[in-house]
C-alpha cells in the first residue's frame, strides 16, 4: 500500500498525527513532519531507491532503465531540486 | 505513439559516444548523398540544389562547419545559462539532430532545376511539381532538425520552459548568420 502524501481534498502536503506500536500497542500522537524524502512521489521514491542500490551509479541506472545518460541525471536533478525546495 | 515520440526525442535513450559516433557517420552519408545529389548544405537552415556540380570539398565542409559553429554557439549559451552538461552529450545529441538532411540531400535525385537562363526567361518554368513538392519536403526535414536541437539541448543541458526557448532561438539565429558569413570566407 502506498503512504498517502497529499491531501485528497485539497491536494495540500498530509502531516502525521499518530504512530502505532504493532507489538504493545502504545500509540504517539503529535503533528510531524512527514520526512522529505517521503514527501516525494512513489515514482521519484522509487528512482532513489533503485540509485542507491546501483551504488549511486547513474551509469548502470541508465542502462537499468534503458535510458540515456543524460536523461537519467536530469532526473536526480529535478529530485535534487524537489528536495532543496523541502528545506 | 512511443516511435513517434523517438523519432523527435531519441536523446532519452541514446546519447554520450553512441551519439557522437551515430551523428558523425551519419554526416558523412549525408556529405556523400549531398555530393552526388547536388545538395548544398551551406548553413545551420540551409538545404540548396545547386546548378553547378559540387567539388567533394565543399559536399563535406558545409555541413561540417556549419555544424560546428552552433555546437560552439550552443555551448557558449549554455555555460552562460549556468547549465550542468557533459560536452559528449551536447556534441553528439546535435549532430544526431542533422540526421533529417539525408532525406535533404536525397531530395536533389528528384529533381532537376531548369538552367539559369531558362529560370529568367520563363520563371513559370520553376513551377514543376517536383521542384514544389522538393520545398516542401526540405522545409519538413528543417522543422524536424529545429525539433530535434530544441530536444538535444533540453535532454544534454537539462534546459526547459523560457531558458531553453530563448536559449535554442538565438543558438539558431546566430549560428546561421556566422556559418553564412564563415563559409562565404571560407570556401
Amino acid at each position: 500500500m502506498n503512504l498517502p502524501i497529499q491531501c485528497p481534498s485539497c491536494g495540500d502536503t498530509l502531516h502525521v498525527k499518530s504512530l502505532l506500536c504493532e507489538h504493545c500497542g502504545t500509540e504517539v500522537s503529535g503533528n510531524y513532519l512527514l520526512p522529505p524524502i517521503a514527501r516525494l512521489s512513489p515514482e521519484k521514491q522509487h528512482f532513489l531507491l533503485q540509485f542507491i542500490l546501483c551504488s549511486g551509479s547513474l551509469k548502470e541506472m541508465a542502462a537499468l532503465r534503458k535510458l540515456s545518460y543524460p536523461t537519467v541525471r536530469n532526473m536526480l536533478d529535478d529530485i535534487i531540486a524537489e528536495l532543496k525546495s523541502f528545506q | 505513439m512511443k516511435n513517434m515520440k523517438l523519432l523527435l526525442n531519441p536523446f532519452v535513450r541514446i546519447a554520450g559516444l553512441q551519439s557522437l559516433v551515430i551523428g558523425l557517420v551519419m554526416m558523412a552519408v549525408t556529405s556523400v548523398i549531398a555530393y552526388y545529389a547536388n545538395i548544398a548544405l551551406d548553413g545551420v537552415l540551409d538545404i540548396h540544389i545547386t546548378t553547378q556540380q559540387l567539388t567533394w570539398g565543399k559536399a563535406f565542409l558545409y555541413p561540417f562547419i556549419s555544424v560546428a559553429v552552433l555546437i560552439v554557439i550552443s555551448m557558449i549559451l549554455a555555460v552562460m545559462a549556468k547549465t550542468h552538461f557533459r560536452i559528449i552529450d551536447l556534441v553528439g545529441t546535435i549532430l544526431m539532430s542533422r540526421i533529417p538532411f539525408i532525406i535533404g540531400a536525397c531530395c536533389g535525385f528528384f529533381v532537376k532545376l531548369p538552367d539559369v537562363n531558362t529560370m529568367v526567361e520563363h520563371p513559370a518554368s520553376m513551377l514543376q511539381t517536383s521542384i514544389i513538392l522538393t520545398g516542401i519536403c526540405t522545409v519538413l526535414v528543417i522543422i524536424w532538425h529545429v525539433v530535434l536541437y530544441v530536444n538535444s539541448m533540453r535532454v544534454s543541458c537539462n534546459m526547459t520552459g523560457k531558458t531553453l526557448s530563448i536559449v535554442t532561438i538565438i543558438a539558431i539565429i546566430v549560428s546561421e548568420v556566422l556559418s553564412k558569413f564563415l563559409l562565404a570566407w571560407l570556401l
